[in-house]
């Protein structure tokens, strides 16, 4: 994605670079929850949600960067 | 939390929030970088810490006695009896007080936290979707490895004619043939069913 890429393919990457980021943030805020609480159900918590989540965030990131160099 | 943590917390959220409201930095080098380094790498990171303060939280005393189930055994390393095996391990710091019950409830072998852990699933499971039974169970009899592993070489433990009378004793409890508890020498820990009304001990008094 560069200064001259076509305005269409920079709105849809900078798209999906905010959901990935949204995702991420997500899990991100799920993990300091969890972190906070000393309960077994908090890591799971962490890992089936906060984890689940951040990681389809970073994959859909990693998507944007493939589909950004097509 | 760890202050570590918390400021790699700090980090990434700060960083996740501005590249959600301002993507269009993404347009250039250096915000693809940040993009990379936000979106992918401290998270990834963080993520690994997390886990890694999750499974030490784990570890503790006070992470067992959330659950019900386990209060009467938290309360026998209370009682005020200098022969009760579980308490004279807790009270005089035999064990580390604040991962009492881990010390002796792990396998002290290759992957012994992780199957300790896989285990502690399978409570989770029995706890809020099985039947908890009025009894609890080890899996498997109490292995001397997890006692050896402190005792072995120690002094006292060495000092006991008891453990070395003829050279096939050591052998056996090495093995597992010869119980430290099972074959009688040692009165099996937590039996919580026959402390009702037994003495306690506080902490911070004699």
């Amino acid at each position: 994605m560069s200064e001259f890429a076509p305005p269409h393919r920079q709105v849809v990457a900078e798209r999906r670079i905010r959901i990935a980021a949204s995702l991420v943030l997500v899990g991100m805020v799920i993990e300091v929850v969890s972190l906070n609480i000393l309960h077994p159900l908090s890591f799971l918590l962490f890992l089936g949600v906060g984890g689940l989540t951040a990681a389809v965030g970073i994959a859909w990131f990693l998507l944007a960067l493939l589909k950004a160099g097509e | 939390m760890q202050p570590e943590l918390i400021a790699l917390l700090v980090v990434s959220l700060a960083l996740l929030l501005f590249l959600a409201v301002r993507p269009s930095v993404t347009r250039g080098p250096g915000g693809r970088a940040l993009a990379f380094l936000g979106v992918f790498l401290l998270p990834g990171i963080t993520l690994f810490a997390g886990f890694e303060q999750h499974m030490e939280s784990s570890k503790t005393k006070q992470f067992c006695m959330t659950c019900h189930v386990m209060r009467d055994y938290g309360k026998s390393l209370m009682v005020d009896d200098n022969e009760y095996i579980p308490a004279v391990h807790y009270q005089n710091n035999y064990v580390p007080r604040e991962k009492a019950c881990f010390t002796c409830h792990t396998d002290y072998a290759m992957y012994g936290d992780l199957r300790a852990k896989l285990r502690g699933l399978r409570h989770l499971y029995v706890q809020y979707v099985g039947t908890v039974p009025d009894t609890i169970k080890l899996y498997t009899p109490f292995q001397n490895r997890e006692c050896l592993h402190c005792h072995g070489e120690s002094r006292k433990f060495l000092a006991n004619s008891g453990h070395h009378d003829d050279d096939t004793t050591m052998v056996a409890m090495q093995s597992g043939r010869l119980s430290c508890m099972a074959s009688g020498c040692h009165d099996v820990a937590h039996d919580v069913h026959e402390l009702k009304g037994a003495p306690m001990w506080s902490e911070g008094t004699k």
